[in-house]
């Protein structure tokens, strides 16, 4: 068992290294693997003799490495929500959306854009996403919540109302904006890492940071908490504490995700899903194979997204949900024919 | 010497009042077994015990200090309980849920110690064989036993069982009850809900029988399970026969 955990994070390891490697190859000016290594080498410090001339190490630094460092840190910001959410909820199939984080921050972006917003230098989007899926996810915590307790069948419904509204905010909101901002909504919906600078990957990477820190400090925490919340309480865990404190750092990882790249469908459900299949079910293992897993998915789908159609970005939630979809009606069948549904 | 000292507590679920004016003394060192009719308030009166819900009038004290004044990992190293389901989310293996026993003891006792802990508890509860098995895919009563080693690995000096033999078969119905005396001979504290009056007259130093929210006996199995108490309670003629050194309640009339 030690030794498949073992070998499981290390071909991760090795595929996220690929990978970005691989990412920053792409693109239309010619790079090779050498000057990406020779570049990454440099700026860490090490002086190699594969790093390019300047303008080649500039674009590889500057151009390429934020989209590839974005990719990674949404993918695990998105992965360790979901192990959180599922952990919180003691429930293979919960993911971040269904307590109305990624619909909220739909809806607050859609406003900001349709609005025209710009103030802090072009953050209006982002930082309106943020702001609203946080918002969101704790309006359903807060009304679900009653005499100190919250029962996790309210929340998912209370989550479900939520969604619905957000949904229809962001109906109105498309309806009544312009064609441009339509479009606009449209293709922030439907995710992307195009564009990303380092200057929007720092505070996904402060916040990831944040996250996977904390999911890792309570991960012995989420492993009771599968013994039903009475039980936990009985061996000492205050369950309704760490489900306020998830509640809210989910929100943190899963609002600043899509607030810089869109809706990235699908990663908070499926990667703790396999991560479990794979290295099993204890969180501390869990969580750290799924913040590399999550990183492994959307470097690859950004890769895909960016080869797949010849001098075309696609959108990147398009390349999640092509895998993801699939993969979660599997899951869907399989845990039909197991127990009879959800139950 | 009281361990629990409960003085006119009342507790309400949903609206409903399901304890009323229960004044209990539960001492060190017995097992005492909680019987009495379907939704009497048997669960939650071990509720109120264990510190789950909190009591709505009255005083629940624990060692002399007010149930909702500890702390819950104080709580947790000094009574340990065995809810009515065993549901385990996800595939967590026996041993992973045994071993989830000892989290009070995180930090406290050293890896032997907790080793040696399960060891023990998976050994008294005829479950070592299980070790490797998923627990989701466990047979009812083999979930109940492992629950059971969990709650063993505690190792706590208050022991709470809510029915802990409704799942099990004839044998292992008997080697939990055993286990439970086995942990009052060791010095500690049982307190145990069940239905079956016979079974519960054989093991327990004490009996309680709840009715309506209330307890309205307390004492040796001879001096309470009258067939007066039990058909006041129960609502049914039952005779009381001594056979060997066990008591029998079976309904009236079911032997000519």
């Amino acid at each position: 068992m030690r030794t498949r955990t073992g070998v499981v994070l290390a071909l991760m390891t090795a595929a996220l290294i690929v990978g970005i490697v691989v990412s920053a190859v792409i693109g239309q000016l010619d790079v090779g693997p050498r000057a990406v290594i020779g570049t990454l080498l440099d700026r860490a410090g090490l002086t190699a003799g594969w790093r390019p001339d300047d303008l080649l190490a500039d674009a590889i630094w500057f151009i390429r490495m934020p989209r590839v460092a974005m990719s990674l840190l949404v993918g695990l910001c998105l992965a360790v929500a979901g192990v959180m959410m599922q952990a919180v909820f003691g429930n293979p199939l919960a993911e971040p959306g269904v307590v109305g984080v990624s619909a909220g921050a739909a809806l607050g972006a859609a406003v900001a854009i349709a609005a025209g917003w710009t103030f802090g230098g072009g953050w209006a989007v982002a930082v309106c996403a943020f702001i609203a899926g946080l918002a969101a996810t704790m309006f359903v915590y807060t009304t679900a919540r009653r005499e100190g307790r919250t029962e996790v069948v309210t929340l998912l419904l209370t989550g479900i109302a939520v969604n619905a509204f957000a949904g229809a905010g962001l109906a109105l909101v498309l309806f009544a904006g312009s064609t441009a901002s339509r479009e606009q909504i449209v293709f922030w919906q439907l995710g992307t890492m195009n564009g990303s600078r380092w200057i929007e990957v720092l505070p996904v990477a402060i916040v990831a940071v944040i996250g996977l820190a904390f999911a890792l400090a309570v991960s012995r925490q989420y492993d009771v908490l599968a013994l039903g919340e009475r039980s936990a309480q009985h061996l000492g865990i205050q369950v309704e504490p760490l489900r306020i404190a998830s509640m809210f750092v989910m929100a943190l990882l899963t609002g600043v995700a899509v607030a810089f790249t869109g809706i990235v469908a699908f990663v908070g459900l499926v990667i703790p899903h396999v991560v479990r299949m794979l290295v099993g079910p204890g969180h501390r293992v869990l969580v750290i194979g799924s913040a590399l897993a999550g990183g492994v998915l959307v470097v690859w789908a950004d890769v895909l997204a960016r080869t797949v159609v010849a001098g075309s970005d696609l959108p990147i939630g398009l390349l999640t949900s092509v895998i993801g979809g699939p993969f979660f009606l599997h899951l869907v069948r399989q845990a039909r024919s197991r127990s009879g549904g959800w139950a | 010497m009281s361990v629990w000292e409960l003085n006119d507590v009342g507790c309400r679920l949903g609206g409903a009042e399901v304890l009323a004016g229960v004044d209990l003394r539960i001492a060190a060192g017995r097992l005492v077994v909680m019987v009495g009719p379907n939704g009497a308030g048997k669960s939650t009166l071990l509720g109120v015990l264990a510190g789950d819900l909190p009591v709505t009038g009255g005083s629940a004290l624990l060692d002399d200090r007010a149930l909702s004044a500890w702390g819950p990992r104080a709580l947790a190293q000094r009574r340990s309980v065995l809810p009515q389901s065993y549901d385990v989310s996800f595939g967590f293996s026996v041993r992973d849920v045994v071993a989830m026993g000892r989290y009070p003891w995180t930090s406290v006792a050293d890896i032997d110690r907790d080793e040696q802990m399960i060891a023990a508890a998976l050994e008294r509860t005829d479950t070592t064989h299980l070790v490797d098995r998923v627990f989701r895919t466990l047979s009812g009563g083999e979930r109940a036993r492992v629950s059971l080693a969990r709650v063993l690995a505690q190792d706590t000096d208050l022991v709470l069982l809510d029915e802990p033999t409704a799942a099990l078969d004839l044998r292992h119905t008997e080697e939990v009850l055993g286990v439970a005396r086995e942990l009052v001979r060791a010095g500690r504290t049982v307190v145990v809900v069940a239905h079956d009056l016979s079974l519960a007259s054989a093991y327990a130093d004490d009996l309680v029988v709840v009715d309506r929210g209330r307890v309205v006996a307390h004492g040796s199995p001879v001096d309470v399970l009258t067939p007066e108490l039990i058909h006041s309670t129960y609502g049914l003629a039952v005779e009381v026969h001594h056979v060997r050194d066990r008591l029998v309640v079976i309904p009236a009339g079911t032997i000519s």
